[in-house]
Parts: structure tokens; C-alpha cells; sequence
């Protein structure tokens, strides 16, 4: 392999020109839409962040309005390609419901960032979504309809919205074309009484006025294309763009271990986040163990890489580790960076007989085995004060306290199974004190 | 806009202090805007009726209020026609039971969204329409299950009005189309005992009522004092039973002594709910189970919320 040498650090030539290039399509792209010119697919362009965003807000009050006018001005910009509102109400993806719902359907640009649409479809089938993780929203734009003023579903998506960790809301006033400016100014202070009570900063969020229908009517461009324009540029300002993997610290979860006589024990596996170089120090947890040691080498394909990165498929040499100090399952993670826990609360989706779970009811007596990352754990679970039963296709927080501590962290998926098959998903959404040893034999025997 | 805030300035007196005893936000807006915001937040209905409500009253909140609450049932009623062909599958159950009548309640409302469906309006619609099924429904036999049409003639509470009046006025302030799909009401003799489970555990201590989407009510019966449980639990164990395995049907006793110490087999698929296995106690039936403790059951009934018919099918 040949290298060049770069402010006195060899850089191997390939990367060199992936970095080059991807300057190249950065330049050559600023201005990137989506273009359906031809019936042939056009590949998608990774050139600007990717973020989920949802229209939250009650019915009638013109979320799908706004996100076809969103498409509409975008599309004057070539940023987008105009969405019609009946496409995107009559989507067949709204209709359905099922594990993997409101699928993205709707995109757009801005100038510098790319968007997906998502859609709202219910309480209990966005909480499924985000235990199973099958969709996220970044940030959310709230449509409040002037002529009505905050209503109920109103007041429950914005619920829903903070339940779920939905950080970074823009409010969007609209119809504002049938309103005046008073009772523009009353909806915004019930919005932030309402913002306040759920527990937003109702003073660092945004508010917008316009009409959606204007700007797709392409009438009163002051209420209509410059207020979407200002909220898309609100959007782009307000709503943060979520950390890469790479810029993580390192974490390897571990899927098998090697002994190479002569050299010592290789890992390996895919890398979930970070980077590691060769001489990094790295510590491995999990099954109550905790191990310090160095990457001694970084392979991939059989051969040498100097770098590990998030998403390779690879397998690291750890210096004076033995066979028998690691096994499937542990992490192998920047020192420090992570913790084990035995016992943590986590929101489960139980799934129906039709989902592929199971028919009964679960109930406190119930022990399921773990499956998260590369390990797999049997539990012992505690239902909420008040709950005695868990029903097929219901959402529930539970604790869970496992027989060995592994590394967890918050937003950690894991899927919950029985002797046969997989009964439900759930995410750890808080971190609790360890049990002790004894007290986990108690449980187990 | 001028003419309108200087309408605004020859209020009453009384509504003058109330805008300045105010502590929201509104301190700092204008005499109009308190009017219309005072109105919105005392009745709930959309801002731009409010607005109109002012406008035709000249600014007397009191008038705009009587005028508001005649327009809402007769825009409810426009709504809910409107809505009529939205499907309703979300909602809740509601039970509701008053122990000196001997008389408990189980109903199914539906609206669109089960954002709706959480909301404090709707389910506070919920619970006085269960009351209102308790106290005015015409109760024959022991257990009685209400279609809908039946539902809404119903008197609402103690007002000059039925449910479907009720139901029209909320489509109206909610926005979302709702209906009121059955109830079963259980009317219980002086010797029976009523065991009941609310899947949900959504309470509304100020009326008394449960919410959930899964909901069961057991009729049952004591032969003697029992002493490893309280009537209440034992009542509550079964209706816990009923609502996570989904009986059909009672089943009959068995007439020969059971041998508790020779392993029984339980069928998986069973739905007798005698037959069935425990779910509290695996390894046991449910006739194992009501022996031990003395008890008997004479009926019960489960509903689930949203859940598919046999008549619906075939409609």
C-alpha cells in the first residue's frame, strides 16, 4: 500500500482521495435537489446532513397543507419536488399500521440540509417506533391553527413530543390569513403557557406565522412563501444536527475471540462508533469483568489498517489479554467510556400474537432472556407500582435487573425473548444502582 | 381595529379587576385581547367563534358565553355530521359502580386518534356518560348489554338532554368524530359480590371512574368466609384473569370431587374460563383456584376497546 506523507504523518493514498473526493462533491453538489426527470431512480446525495422532521399539531389544522407547501416553495428553489396534498394524505404508509409505520415518504432540501418527513399516526404507534427504533425525529415543526388556538391533540402531541426527547421545537401559527393579529398574539402566549406546563423553554422556542395555504396558492407572499421560507430557515437554525458515530468515543461491541499463538488474543467485530488507532489504550467490560489493555493491531480483510472507524467490520489484537479474559458479548471501548449495570428501567413494547409475539398476557412472574448488541442475558423483571399485567401490543415501563452486569447505556435497544421467539423490544431509558451479588443469587435460585 | 379596543374600554367594571388581578402573560396586552383570551380560556371553544361571539355580543362576555354554549350544541351537531363517516377505533373503556344500587357499568367510547383518547376533556366526557348510563338506563335482568342506537337516547346526566346530544357537543369542541359503541351494565343480587379489573389504571377519583382498553367484570359468590384473601382480591384476581386470557364462555362446573393432588392437563386453546389455567398460578385452573377460596362464579363479561366484532363483520 502506498502512503503520502501530509504534515509529517503518513496517510495512506486511498484515503487521501475518498477525502478529496468527497470535497469535490461537496463543491459540485451545494445546490443538490432531487430530480425526477426521468422515470430512472437518481441516487441519493449524501452531501448535506440528513435529518428527521415531523408536523405535529391538531387535526384540521393543516399540517399536511404545510408540508405540501414546505415542498411546494422548496421546489421554486429546486430543493424539492412539489408534493400535492392529496399525495401526501392518500400515502399508503399513513393508512397502514404495523412494526414499521410512517415510513418517510416526503423529502426535501434546504440549503443546507436534507430533510425527511415524518408522519404522526398515533400515540401508541409512535412510542412502538421509538422502542423498536424503526424511526426518529430529530426536531418537529407544531402546526396551531389562529382560527382555533391550541386543542386537544394539540396539547397530546406536544406530550408525546417531550415523552420521546423531542428537543427542538419551531411553532408554526397558520391560517393566518383568516386571523388577525391579535389572535395571533393570544395563540402564541396559550402556546407558551402550554409549552411551559409540559416542561419546554417557552422563550427559546420559535414562533412562525403565515398560511400554508397561501404559499401553495402562491398568494400573499408576506403570510404565504416568506413565512415558509422563515420557518424552513428556523428549522435549519433551531434544530441541531445529532452527533456522528465517529465522533463518539470508540465502542466495539464483541462477537467472537481468537487465540493467535505467538501474538496473543484478536476481537472482533463491527465498530459501533469512534475511531481507534494502533497504541490506543482500550478497556474491555461486561460479564462483571473489567480489563484494561492496548489495541496491538487493527485488521480488516487480513490486512493491517491504522485506523478503526464506525462501521468497519474488523478485528483488533489486544495486548496481554488471554483467551479466557474475553468473550461474546463484552465491549471493547475507550477507558472510561462506558459503565456496567445489573439493574435498569427501560420503556418495552410488548408485541401481538399478529406482531409474531405472544398471546398471554406478560405478568411479574415472567422471566425473559435479553438479547442487545452481541450478548444475551437472562432477566428477572418489575412491573410500575399499580401494574400487575402487561397486554400484547401495549407499551410499559419496566425494570429489569440481569444476572451480570454489562455495559449499558441510555437508549441502548434490546429485544426480549422467550425460550422461542422474540416477544417485544424495549430501550433503556434510565440507568439505576447496582444489586448486589448476593441478592441476584437469591433471585436466580 | 380602533373602534373595536374603544368598545373595549366601557366594559364592566368587575372585568376590569379581574384583568388586572391576572397573572398570566396577558398583563401587558391590550383590553380587547383580555376579553377574547378571558373568553377562550372560560369556555374552551375555538378562538375565531369567541372572536365572533364579542363581536355580536359588543364586548359583554356574559352574553358572548350564553351565545357561545347555544351555538355549540348546534355546531356540534353540524360537526358530527360532518365527521359521521371517520372511523372511530381508538377511545376507552369507562366502568363505573355505585355499591348501594348494586349496579356497576362498563361502556366503550371511540373517537379517531388515541391522542384524543388521553386527553383530560375526553375522558372526563367518558366518565359522565357512564354515570349517565348507570343512573337513566331502563336495567331488566341481571346483566344487560346497550347497543348504540339505544345509547344515545339516553338521558345525559340530570339535564334536559341525551347522550347523543352530549356526544355532538363534544365532536364539536374536540374536533375529532366519536362515538358511543355499547355498554353492559351488571345489576347484582344482595348475596353476590362484584370482582372487576381495569386494564389502564387511569383513574378519576373526582367521579369514580376507571379508564383503560381492557376492562372485566365478574359475578361471584362467597360459600363461606374465606382466609387467605380478601373478597375484594379474589374478585380481582378472576376479572384479572378474564381480561389476559380471554374467556368465551363460563363452562360447567365439574360434578365429581376433584383430586387436587393427582397433576391436571390444561389445554392451551381452552376458553371456558373454568377450565383455563390460572394465570396467577401456573399449573392450576381457574375451577381450582374459586374451590380453594370458597368461591363461585356466576358470570362475568370483558370488553376490549376497538376490538372486532362478529356483528360488525358481518354488517
Amino acid at each position: 500500500m502506498g502512503f503520502i506523507t501530509l504534515f509529517g504523518t503518513k496517510v495512506p493514498i486511498f484515503q487521501q482521495v475518498v477525502k478529496q473526493n468527497k470535497q469535490l462533491l461537496i463543491n459540485s453538489f451545494k445546490l443538490n435537489s432531487v430530480r425526477c426527470l426521468s422515470s430512472e431512480k437518481v441516487a441519493y446525495k449524501r452531501d448535506k446532513p440528513h435529518l428527521n422532521i415531523g408536523t405535529i399539531g391538531h387535526v384540521d389544522h393543516g399540517k399536511t397543507t404545510l408540508t405540501a407547501a414546505i415542498t411546494c416553495v422548496l421546489q421554486d428553489m429546486n430543493l424539492a419536488s412539489a408534493k400535492k396534498y392529496e399525495e401526501i394524505d392518500n400515502a399508503p404508509e399513513e393508512k397502514k399500521r404495523g412494526i414499521t409505520i410512517n415510513a418517510t415518504h416526503i423529502e426535501y432540501s434546504t440549503q443546507n440540509r436534507h430533510y425527511g418527513h415524518i408522519d404522526c399516526p398515533g400515540h401508541a404507534d409512535y412510542i412502538k417506533n421509538m422502542i423498536t427504533g424503526s424511526s426518529q425525529m430529530d426536531g418537529a415543526i407544531l402546526v396551531v391553527a389562529a382560527t382555533d388556538g391550541v386543542m386537544p391533540q394539540t396539547r397530546e402531541h406536544l406530550r408525546l413530543a417531550k415523552q420521546i426527547g423531542i428537543e427542538n421545537i419551531v411553532v408554526f401559527i397558520n391560517k393566518a390569513d383568516a386571523a388577525d393579529s391579535e389572535m395571533i398574539e393570544l395563540v402564541e402566549m396559550e402556546l407558551k403557557d402550554l409549552l411551559k406546563e409540559i416542561g419546554y423553554d417557552a422563550d427559546k422556542v420559535p414562533f412562525i406565522s403565515g398560511s400554508a395555504l397561501a404559499a401553495l396558492e402562491d398568494k400573499s407572499p408576506e403570510i404565504g412563501k416568506n413565512a415558509i421560507l422563515k420557518l424552513m430557515e428556523t428549522v435549519d437554525n433551531h434544530v441541531t444536527v445529532p452527533v456522528r458515530d465517529v465522533n463518539k468515543p470508540f465502542f466495539l461491541p464483541i462477537e467472537h475471540s481468537y487465540a493467535i499463538s505467538g501474538r496473543g488474543t484478536v476481537v472482533t467485530g463491527r465498530v459501533e462508533r469512534g475511531l481507534c488507532k494502533k497504541g490506543d489504550p482500550l478497556e474491555i467490560i461486561g460479564f462483571n469483568k473489567a480489563i484494561k489493555t492496548t489495541a496491538n493491531g487493527i485488521e480488516m480483510f487480513h490486512k493491517i489498517l491504522d485506523q478503526a472507524e464506525a462501521g468497519d467490520q474488523l478485528g483488533i489484537l489486544l495486548r496481554g489479554i488471554k483467551r479466557d479474559d474475553v468473550r461474546r458479548g463484552m465491549a471493547l471501548i475507550k477507558p472510561g467510556s462506558g459503565k456496567m449495570f445489573n439493574r435498569f428501567e427501560a420503556k418495552v413494547y410488548l408485541m401481538t400474537k399478529d406482531e409474531g409475539g405472544r398471546e398471554k398476557p406478560l405478568t411479574p412472574t415472567y422471566q425473559p432472556q435479553l438479547y442487545s448488541k452481541t450478548w444475551d442475558i437472562p432477566a428477572r423483571i418489575r412491573f410500575p407500582e399499580g401494574k400487575e399485567l402487561v397486554m400484547p401490543g401495549e407499551d410499559v415501563t419496566i425494570t429489569f435487573i440481569i444476572n451480570k452486569r454489562m455495559m449499558l447505556e441510555k437508549g441502548q435497544r434490546f429485544q426480549i425473548r422467550d425460550s422461542k421467539t422474540t416477544i417485544g423490544s424495549g430501550v433503556v431509558i434510565n440507568l439505576l444502582s447496582d444489586v448486589s451479588d448476593q441478592e441476584i443469587e437469591d433471585m436466580w435460585n | 381595529m380602533f373602534v373595536k379596543l374603544l368598545n373595549q374600554i366601557t366594559i364592566k367594571p368587575s372585568l376590569v379587576r379581574s384583568i388586572c388581578e391576572s397573572k398570566s402573560l396577558l398583563q401587558e396586552a391590550k383590553g380587547s385581547s383580555s376579553n377574547l383570551f378571558k373568553l377562550r380560556k372560560s369556555t374552551g371553544y375555538a378562538l375565531n367563534k369567541c372572536k365572533e361571539a364579542l363581536e355580536k355580543n359588543e364586548g359583554d362576555i356574559e352574553a358572548a358565553t350564553k351565545w357561545l354554549n347555544e351555538q355549540a350544541q348546534k355546531e356540534g351537531w353540524s360537526k358530527a355530521e360532518k365527521l359521521k363517516n371517520r372511523q372511530t377505533k381508538q377511545g376507552t373503556l369507562v366502568l363505573y359502580a355505585e355499591k348501594e344500587k348494586n349496579l356497576a357499568t362498563l361502556v366503550e367510547l371511540n373517537c379517531e386518534t388515541d391522542f384524543v383518547a388521553r386527553n383530560e376533556k375526553f375522558l372526563d366526557l367518558s366518565s359522565h356518560l357512564a354515570k349517565s348510563i348507570l343512573w337513566n338506563a331502563p336495567v331488566k335482568g341481571n346483566k344487560e348489554l346497550i347497543e348504540k342506537e339505544e345509547l344515545n337516547k339516553i338521558k345525559f346526566l340530570d339535564q334536559n338532554k341525551t347522550l347523543g346530544d352530549q356526544i355532538a357537543l363534544a365532536i364539536g369542541t374536540l374536533g375529532e368524530n366519536m362515538s358511543i359503541r355499547r355498554a353492559v351494565v351488571l345489576s347484582l343480587r344482595e348475596d353476590e359480590k362484584m370482582g372487576w379489573y381495569m386494564h389502564g389504571s387511569i383513574t378519576d377519583p373526582m367521579n369514580n371512574c376507571h379508564f383503560g382498553k381492557y376492562g372485566a367484570l365478574v359475578n361471584f359468590r362467597l360459600t363461606q368466609k374465606n382466609e387467605n384473601y380478601k373478597t375484594f382480591d379474589i374478585g380481582r384476581q378472576i376479572a384479572q384473569h378474564v381480561v389476559g386470557m380471554k374467556p368465551l364462555t363460563l363452562g360447567e362446573m365439574p360434578v365429581e370431587e376433584v383430586n387436587l393432588d393427582e397433576p391436571v392437563k390444561i389445554d392451551d386453546n381452552e376458553t371456558r374460563l373454568l377450565y383455563q389455567e390460572f394465570l396467577m398460578k401456573p399449573n392450576t385452573r381457574v375451577l381450582d383456584f374459586i374451590n380453594e377460596n370458597h368461591a363461585k362464579i356466576n358470570d362475568f363479561v370483558r370488553l376490549e376497546c376497538g376490538e372486532i366484532l362478529e356483528n360488525d363483520e358481518n354488517k
